[in-house]
């Protein structure tokens, strides 16, 4: 007797319990829908860390300076302590042979205004190499010169939003609105209570979901402009305000590569707060820390979910052992008489696998198709990345073929293991 | 001999303590005899038919079936020797109901592992040769108890059996259809069948060559019956048409495989009645149906399929051949398998 055979006679012995059957076979269907499910959502968090780490770069600390007020302020100010400055910057550039870069950004409160509107916008002062450390892109025109950061001219870059929302839609995006960003260079914009030539706008960021960690401000919004410009722009100086006690507001910096993150960290730290006499005024951000914390929490959230859905897939399983011993149960004369026909033991070991088996693989299929719909559906309804690898498909058909075999056996032994007479004699 | 056993005992372990269903049987039963085996409920009788069916093993004790050592077999060797060898007929016809009537009648062969298209050819050809050639597609339920038992015994005999085991198998039936069921096997064992029946009606032992009797799993009774009571075969009823000989296989189903080596057990031909049943309407009466009439049909010369060799079923009386007859068939099947 071939497997076909067996499988056609297992397909005759479903097709007597149509609507058992399918109850039988939701257990696995809802088990591998979960199991398809879980892993696209892992998968799916998988690749937008990877994007993520892209964006922020595998190589980079943010330095950011904390705000001091109040009584600490004038405490510190006592002290002599001077806020992160681009003295500082200078010094880790000159100092520090592992770092690849050290980018001073002074982040201003300052207004912008264009064509009788008022844009949501920073106004963002940096140095030199601002663009090649903050992996960010020009769409259109160029970014400021190390010359016209040297100068503090007066020129301005704009983010992509800030730029759609002066010069029409469009602009910056990716691919297209070149000549609207064109359009935006050489326009002049009113930024405090001085004039900036615009000469670039930046290509639109790709955005992170949210799902991760990393606090970033919204580059799309950014008004670039020189750093000496940015602290001209801050007037009068010094006041006792928060704001002025940082001369900068952070430092992007890149380590070279080879180097241990969280080490440099820890070594470009101590370096500033020795120089800013051991005032506790700054806090360092290494993206890829972040990440893989954040991935190290992704993957408790995935064995949460296998744990979920191999839980329902035992529940499966046992439905389907549940119905298998019902049915030995009312087919013992059939087994008997199959065994005076000549049926050996495995034959009806396999008489039965070939039934279980034939419902966890319908089942396992359209467990498959009810999986890829949820995979969608959370990714539409929680904005997730969800990905559906191949090899999860085959996982998902293997493990269902697996709970049939697994959880029909027992049954099918227990069938194998009558006695052909007593069978027969069973009413 | 087909049939032999030497202290077989068959005994079941209950609460109560040991029950000896079969007690200390000696038996030995020839090739081509019809033998009944009767006694009252609880005697044994169908405790040795299944120990004698391979459906059981003996706990202890001998027993040899058409040359195979029987009380030696593993599960599975068992399995195979009823599936070839030996073919079951039940009191409640035991069809499965959710097959169709040719499913059914296939299920031997399925576990013999025949090709699909030589199954379904074999089966429809058997059903037809026990006069239902027009129900391949029914199914069990819709057949009345004769027909179904006629159905049951196309499939005991679908893999052509050496012996033909019979559990009460008119227990479910009218008297009428009783008796066609007697007839066919009367029939079957005129073309050398060995057949076994247990069965409580003394009527219907009395169609039998011999009755065994048991009580309390002992052989109290073994009756030569002189002369059995004749039963007409059913309308439609084509023995020819069950194409039982093993040879016959690639003449008549179209399927492979020529001798399988069961052709020696069976020393005499199928004398295939191409008339009529042998003795139609005769033998309703016990003493009526007279070996001479009997051989009527099979003693044409050259009428046989194959070559005869002059023991053809129909030469012998009915009753004869019964633990007298030395020139039966039994000594050349010990001869072929031993």
């Amino acid at each position: 007797m071939n497997l076909w055979e067996q499988l056609s006679t297992g397909a005759h012995g479903l097709a007597d319990h149509p609507f058992r059957t399918f109850l039988t076979m939701l257990g696995i269907v809802f088990g591998v829908a979960a199991v398809i499910a879980m892993v696209s959502i892992g998968a799916g968090a998988e690749r937008e860390a990877l994007e993520e780490l892209k964006r922020f770069g595998a190589n980079s600390i943010r330095v950011t300076a904390r705000p001091v007020e109040g009584e600490r302020l004038k405490e510190v100010v006592k002290k002599l302590a001077r806020g992160l400055s681009v003295a500082d910057a200078a010094f880790l550039r000159a100092n520090c042979p592992f770092l690849e870069a050290v980018v001073a950004e002074k982040v201003t409160a300052e207004k912008v205004y264009a064509f009788g509107r008022k844009p949501l916008a920073t106004v963002v002062g940096v140095d030199g190499g601002f663009l090649s450390v903050s992996r960010l892109e020009v769409a259109a025109g160029r970014f400021l010169t190390a010359s016209e950061s040297a100068e503090a001219a007066q020129v301005a870059v704009l983010g992509a939003g800030v730029a759609s929302e002066v010069f029409g839609a469009g602009v910056g995006a990716a691919g297209n609105g070149a000549g609207g960003a064109e359009d935006a260079c050489g326009q002049v914009i009113q930024v405090g209570r001085h004039r900036y030539r615009v000469v670039g706008v930046m290509r639109e960021q790709t955005k992170g979901r949210g799902k991760l960690a990393i606090k970033s401000r919204d580059h799309d919004r950014d008004v670039y402009v020189p750093l000496p410009a940015a602290q001209r722009l801050i007037f009068p100086w010094p006041l006792e305000d928060k704001d002025e006690y940082h001369e900068v507001s952070g430092l992007w910096i890149a380590v070279r590569e080879g180097y241990d993150l969280p080490a440099v960290r820890d070594t470009v730290m101590r370096l500033l707060k020795r120089r800013h006499r051991e005032v506790d005024d700054l806090e360092a951000l290494v993206p890829l820390e972040i990440l893989q914390q954040s991935q190290k929490t992704q993957q408790l959230f995935n064995l949460v979910m296998a744990l979920i859905a191999g839980i329902s897939l035992l529940v499966g399983g046992i439905g389907i052992m549940n119905i298998m011993l019902a049915s030995v149960n009312e087919r013992t004369r059939e087994i008997g008489v199959r065994r005076a026909m000549g049926a050996a033991r495995r034959d009806i070991v396999v008489q039965f696998l070939a039934e279980s088996s034939l419902i966890s693989l319908i089942g396992g299929a359209l467990g498959i198709l009810v999986g890829i719909g949820l995979s969608l559906g959370i990714a539409a309804y929680t904005g997730w990345t969800t990905v559906i690898p191949a090899s999860a498909v085959l996982v998902a058909f293997t493990v269902s073929l697996t709970v049939g075999i697994v959880f029909g056996l027992f049954p099918a032994i227990q069938a194998a293991k009558l006695d052909p007479v007593i069978a027969l004699r069973y009413e | 001999m087909m049939i032999e056993t030497r202290g077989l005992h068959r005994h079941f372990r209950l609460p109560g303590g040991e029950v000896p269903a079969v007690d200390g049987i000696d038996l030995e039963i020839r090739h081509g005899e019809f033998v009944a085996i009767m006694g009252p409920s609880g005697s044994g009788k169908s405790t040795l038919l299944y120990v004698l069916g391979a459906m059981d093993s003996p706990t202890a004790g001998w027993i040899s079936v058409a040359g195979q050592r029987l009380d030696r077999m593993t599960d599975h060797q068992r399995s195979r020797f009823r599936n070839t060898t030996l073919g079951f007929v039940f009191q409640s016809f035991h069809l499965l109901p959710r097959l169709n009537l040719v499913r059914n009648v296939e299920l031997p062969l399925l576990y013999a592992g025949s090709p699909g298209a030589v199954r379904r050819a074999r089966a429809g050809r058997l059903l037809g040769a026990v006069g239902l050639p027009e129900h391949a597609e029914r199914f069990p339920t819709e057949l009345s108890g004769g027909q179904a038992q006629r159905v049951a015994i196309a499939r005991a005999l679908v893999n052509r059996p050496q012996v033909l085991l019979a559990d009460e198998p008119t227990g479910n039936l009218d008297s009428r259809t009783g008796l066609e069921v007697m007839a066919i096997f009367q029939a079957l064992n005129r073309g050398g069948m060995t057949v076994l029946m247990v069965t409580h009606d003394e009527h219907m032992a009395r169609h039998a060559g011999r009755i065994l009797r048991l009580r309390d799993g002992r052989l109290v009774g073994d009756e030569t019956v002189d002369r059995p009571v004749q039963a007409a075969l059913p309308a439609g009823f084509d023995l020819a048409g069950l194409d039982l000989e093993a040879g016959g296989t690639a003449a008549g189903a179209g399927s492979p495989g020529g001798p399988d080596g069961r052709a020696d057990g069976r020393g005499d031909g199928w004398a295939a009645p191409d008339g009529p049943a042998p003795v139609p309407g005769k033998g309703g009466l016990p003493g009526e149906g007279t070996p001479a009439e009997d051989r009527g049909s099979g003693d044409r010369p050259g009428d046989g399929t194959r070559a005869g060799d002059g023991t053809r079923a129909g030469d012998r009386p009915p009753g004869e051949h019964v633990g007298t007859g030395p020139r039966q068939g039994g000594g050349r099947t010990e001869g072929g398998r031993s």
